[in-house]
């Protein structure tokens, strides 16, 4: 479904990416973990075309993800992503929130789209937030209707960037159990994150970036549990033992 | 005092059709200068140097002409190339080029004040640029813009009385011939005075209250 291959990027004259291969599977959810800076972000933005590339090939579904290429945008209607400090619009209420990609760029019915999106944040349990805008709403709630405007395009497969890390750690639950239902329903997911509670119960497979390459990946149980690699275990230790 | 109650109900009634054409070439000049400010501001900000280049120039060349001279120069010079045009609308032409720059400097800092965060929302649900602008950025600048904004309508409000010297007929045009012709100075000037209050106080005022009301809009 994403097919990482060969992927090289650089910001001027540091290499951020060196060479990722990877693929996701459709209904798969990976997780992607690593050191600060080890690219992390870099990678999920490349998918979606937020940044280029220099070397390699990313595509989904078979299709090419090129920066250059006019068809860009519609390569991010199909894949969503959710951040970590949310990005909400301010000026628009949780609806309109959810509702603004289908009906502005998708340009679907806006009656269908409406009865959508409130479906959307009943799922994610904002049913009486509708008509709230995200300054009057918490952490966790805005970053629910984040997930809910990113399942209201329809995406083949979202990414995740940290999206519990700006979060008060009480709200970090009610995220991750939305989360967990998508992955139940097979949800094409790949997701940057410290959880590792989350990564283990939930994804499929986990990478372990770090400067640039993926150092190791696998089955999470199987990597979170045995990894292969001082760097993994060194990392692992201290997420896990963050004192 | 009471001369000067008589005198001024005399008077009023000629500096109202003053007050008009103040009223008439600011709201005119208003929507020029906001309508070539936007353009300036969206030509810089987007980081197409064929457009943000000349932009840059254009502002900087005209911020850097007193705008009496830049009126002179629609009003005296345009004709000598074939463009004729009457005296309030080189008036207006020329108050809103002038403050097109400021207003356009103004956008440019409101659009770039804007999270960057936000930019990438609107792209990662597939919208275009002009797309973006219209129903990400543009709304939340205007917010953020809306104060300078306000100042900025009080200072061409006021600057309209420049447009005076190439013989527009507007508040202190009318206020300058009643005083020569009647030498009564002080009753004329001050009552110029305070028309021009009457206009800028409610402008600042009514500006206060659109900005509590955004505020509240969430
Ligand atoms: N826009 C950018 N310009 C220059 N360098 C950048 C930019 N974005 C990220 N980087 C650099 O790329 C590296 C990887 O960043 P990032 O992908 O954000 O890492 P992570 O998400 O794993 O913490 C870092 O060294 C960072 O400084
Ligand atoms: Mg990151």
């Amino acid at each position: 479904m994403i097919a990482f291959d060969n992927v090289h990027k650089s910001f001027g004259r540091h290499e951020v990416l060196r060479g990722i291969d990877a693929e996701i599977a459709k209904g798969q959810v990976v997780c992607l973990i690593g050191p600060s800076g080890s690219g992390k972000s870099t990678l999920l933005r490349c998918v979606n075309g937020l940044e280029d590339y220099q070397r390699g090939r990313i595509s989904i579904d078979g299709v090419v993800v090129d920066a250059a290429s006019p068809d860009l945008h519609s390569i991010c209607t199909r894949v969503s992503m959710v951040f970590q400090k949310f990005n909400l619009f301010p000026h628009r209420t949780a609806l309109e929130n959810v509702m603004e990609g289908p009906v502005y760029v998708l340009k679907e019915d806006r009656q269908e789209v409406r009865e959508r999106a409130m479906a959307l944040l009943n799922r994610v349990g904002l049913a009486e937030k509708t008509n709230s805008y995200p300054s009057s709403l918490s952490g966790g709630q805005q970053q629910r209707v984040a997930i809910a405007r990113a399942l209201a395009m329809r995406p083949q497969a979202i990414l995740f960037d940290e999206p519990t890390s700006a979060l008060d750690p009480e709200m970090v639950g009610e995220v991750l159990q939305v989360m967990r239902v998508l992955a139940d329903e097979d949800m094409t997911m790949l997701v940057v994150t410290h959880e590792i509670q989350f990564a283990r119960e939930v994804s499929d497979r986990v990478l372990f970036l770090d400067g640039g390459r993926i150092v190791e990946q696998g089955p999470a149980g199987e990597i979170l549990r045995d990894p292969k690699h001082d760097r993994t275990r060194d990392f692992l230790r201290r997420v896990t033992h963050p004192m | 005092m009471s001369t000067f109650v008589t005198n001024a109900t005399e008077y009023l009634p000629i500096l109202l059709r003053g007050v008009w054409l103040t009223v008439l070439t600011t709201t005119l000049a208003l929507c020029l200068a906001t309508a070539l400010g936007l353009v300036w501001a969206i030509m810089r900000t987007s980081g197409i140097s064929s457009l943000s280049v000349p932009a840059r120039f254009l502002v900087e060349f005209l911020r850097g002409i007193p705008l009496l001279v830049v009126l002179f120069y629609i009003y005296f010079v345009a004709p000598d190339i074939g463009i004729n045009l009457t005296a309030l609308q080189a008036g207006v032409l020329g108050l809103g080029l002038a403050h097109s720059c400021y207003l356009g400097e103004t956008f440019r800092a409101g659009i770039e004040a804007v999270d960057k965060g936000q930019i990438e929302a609107a792209k990662s649900i597939g919208m275009r640029r002009p797309l973006m602008m219209r129903r990400v950025v543009l709304p939340q600048a205007l917010r953020i813009v809306l104060p300078p904004y306000a100042n900025n309508m009080v200072m061409l409000l006021k600057d309209s009385s420049l447009v005076s010297v190439i013989s527009v007929q507007e508040l202190t045009m009318q206020g300058k011939m009643l005083a020569s012709s009647t030498f009564d100075n002080m009753t004329v000037f001050t009552l110029v005075a305070a028309l021009y209050l009457c206009l800028t106080i409610p402008l600042n005022f009514l500006m206060r209250r659109v900005e509590i009301h955004m505020e509240q809009a969430g």
